[in-house]
């Protein structure tokens, strides 16, 4: 049994701010709940996917974990330690175990540096590495993740995408770190440099034992790259399952939808999309939401008794395959 | 008797002069749009398929771009060779949805500002002193107002009247998409020219952007230019693909056959990179893109083939009709 490496317990990220009135005594309070009471856990040597439209909270929760911003609530769990509060130099350790790598290959690197100093910088940092050792070890991980020597004292922008994304990649390995966060690595890339992409974040886990969290909202990638599956709606875990069983038996109403608009090249891929289903509207304001199931608004296959379902928490409905949707769960 | 195709486009070839080089940005491109169809252009960044769009828009700087040669042909007109005036009226029938929705809306406007402008600018006959002066009688700013919400009414938009008086920044992503094709509508055009509409918003509001504008190139007898890097997208709405590699047609055909059964090694390879739900292999295509300044001679993908010959390397593969419908630009296919 694989044992967990990552955990979170209700956790949740709020963006609180307050907006004063004319002739109002007290501010009106608006809470954005990016993240709301999310659980999952990560096993040792998996590959996690986080799926979800543009605005449900995935970005926010990796950045969570990976301690980039401070969740409101909850705690996270890193093997044994909580790691929800931690500061300072405890902090410092955390970075050589959680890495992320971002979306946007461009913005991420910084211009005025060359490759070399991106990527030996954080080996500067928390190695004390100097001199000759660094650049052997820059060297190391660029002939890791394939990127040509020469390009050592270039700059950014002399790079394509797929180079850019790789830089990104080095940069996050260069501290040996346990778990990768990979925010939607490849959405900025062309499908030909996309597939390369992905073939070597395979390899690289193969080779040293990485686990991923891999946040996406493209189905097809997700299927062909994960172990399992976490869908997200509006900063809420709809439904969580293993890859091949989230497949072949969607259970929420929102993952049979986000099924049914994956567009498809091949006809055989047809019989893996349940029948089609369109969303209407769009991902509602994630200000002061309803405590109610979160896709109440866009459901298709509502009751009456749905809203008056308050709480709802994630139930595992098969072994493995766990949802939130409160017909389900009746 | 085979009617003639709207739009035909043949042997266009552009350049960019740059203080690097010239480069060639366009290489014989040949496209056909006939009545009623929509037609896809398919290829990665950096192709060519924006340029494409913008020529036959009119819209192309030149310079720093000049055509070399070529014809566009639209409604028996060459757009190419027309007069500016005749090229206005051209214009009129041509509309275009462009990339990013939010770049494309002015900030500092409400929807209806902009929408009643570009109202009133076609009712002017895009001649700008009338368009000012057309601006500032109440009448037509009224017409043009109750002209604008029949239009969004007829992109599903709920109540239209409200989304006029708001600004680009309320709406959301899948809303402003929806007004700038009620926006490309103004004037019942006959071409619809869409570059990559889609690619912003979600894969849910995708699918129902592209069934309205299935419904709407139906409802309004339109034809329509899809530019997308999206094969999958191309599949749901086009009749017709051409796949473009460096500003080359490397194949086209009608969508079922060209997706299922492809001849091209480098549409193979982009068939292939994509990964699939059935969970099959998926590989990229090896090399890098193309830089247009430095082409060596003969066929532009010969670099990341896998299936050269020695013929690729000193002559040009021609667009050649194999089937029915089917044209491809290969040597190795050819030679078989």
């Amino acid at each position: 049994m694989n044992h967990i490496l990552l955990k979170t317990q209700n956790l949740c990220k709020y963006f609180v701010s307050r907006r004063w009135r004319f002739l109002n005594l007290k501010p009106e309070v608006i809470a954005v709940k990016a993240v709301d009471q999310c659980n999952l856990d990560v096993k040792q040597g998996e590959i996690l996917a986080i799926v979800g439209e543009s605005g449900s909270g995935k970005t926010t929760l990796g950045q969570c974990i990976s301690r980039i911003i401070d969740p409101t609530a909850g705690k996270i769990w890193f093997g044994d330690r909580d790691i929800t509060n931690i500061q300072g130099k405890e902090l410092k350790e955390l970075r050589q175990e959680i890495q992320m790598v971002f979306q946007d290959p461009g913005s991420s690197l910084n211009p005025r540096h060359c490759i070399e100093d991106i990527i030996a910088l954080p080996m500067k940092i928390h190695f004390n590495l100097f001199g000759k050792k660094l650049k052997e070890r820059v060297k190391e991980l660029m002939s890791m993740v394939e990127l040509p020597i020469e390009l050592i004292s270039r700059y950014p922008h002399a790079l394509s995408g797929g180079q850019k994304q790789r830089v990104g990649i080095a940069r996050a390995l260069s501290l040996n770190p346990k778990l990768l966060v990979l925010d939607e690595p490849t959405s900025a890339l062309d499908v030909s440099v996309q597939a390369k992409i992905l073939h070597l974040l395979k390899s690289l886990q193969n080779k040293l034992g990485l686990t991923y969290i891999m946040i996406t909202h493209n189905l097809s990638i997700v299927k062909n790259f994960s172990n399992r599956v976490v869908v997200m709606y509006l900063g809420r875990i709809l439904e969580m399952a293993s890859t091949n069983e989230l497949f072949s038996f969607p259970l929420h109403p929102y993952t049979q939808a986000l099924l049914s608009a994956t567009p498809v090249i091949k006809e055989e891929e047809k019989k893996f999309i349940p029948s089609e289903i369109i969303l209407e509207g769009e991902i509602p304001s994630p200000i002061n939401t309803p405590k109610t199931c979160a896709f109440l608004s866009r459901c298709k296959v509502k009751k009456s008794s749905c809203f008056d379902r308050y709480d709802l928490k994630l139930i595992e409905v098969k072994p493995g395959h766990w949802t939130q949707c409160p017909h389900i769960s009746n | 008797m085979k009617k003639e195709p709207l739009l035909k486009a043949s042997g266009i070839t552009v350049s960019f002069y740059t203080i690097d080089g010239t480069s060639r940005v366009l290489n014989n491109v040949r496209l056909e749009i006939n009545e009623g169809e929509v037609v896809g252009l398919v290829g990665e960044t950096g192709s060519g398929k924006s340029v494409m769009a913008k020529l036959i828009l009119g819209i192309l700087p030149i310079p720093p771009a000049r055509v070399i040669s070529g014809e566009i042909l639209f409604k028996g007109y060459d757009l190419l060779k027309a007069s500016p005036d005749k090229r206005e009226v051209l214009k009129e029938k041509m509309a275009y949805i462009p990339q990013d929705p939010t770049a494309s809306l002015n900030p500092v406007f409400p929807i209806g500002t902009i929408f009643i402008d570009s109202i009133i600018w076609k009712q002017s006959g895009r001649s700008k002193s009338k368009f000012f002066l057309n601006r500032y009688i109440k009448k037509n700013r009224k017409e043009a107002a109750e002209l604008a919400i029949s239009l969004l009414k007829r992109v599903e938009i709920a109540d239209p009247d409200k989304i006029l008086y708001k600004y680009p920044f309320q709406l959301s992503g899948g809303m402003r998409q929806r007004v700038l094709l009620a926006m490309a509508l103004i004037g019942s055009p006959e071409l619809l020219i869409a570059d990559e509409p889609t690619t912003a918003l979600d894969v849910t509001i995708q699918k129902r952007i592209l069934q309205l504008l299935q419904q709407k190139v139906k409802e309004e007898n339109l034809s329509s230019l899809y530019i997308t890097h999206d094969l999958g997208v191309a599949r749901l709405l086009c009749d017709r693909i051409y796949v473009m590699y460096a500003g080359t047609i490397m194949e086209s055909g009608d969508t079922k056959s060209l997706l299922e059964n492809p001849y091209h090694p480098y549409t193979k390879g982009l068939i292939r990179a994509i990964p699939k739900l059935t969970g099959e292999d998926f590989d990229g295509i090896p090399g890098q893109a193309p830089n247009y300044l430095e082409f060596p001679p003969g066929c532009r993908f010969q670099a990341r083939c896998l299936e050269k010959i020695s013929l690729c390397a000193r002559k040009e593969p021609e667009l050649i009709e194999v089937e029915i419908g089917r044209f491809i630009a290969c040597h190795h296919y050819q030679a078989r």
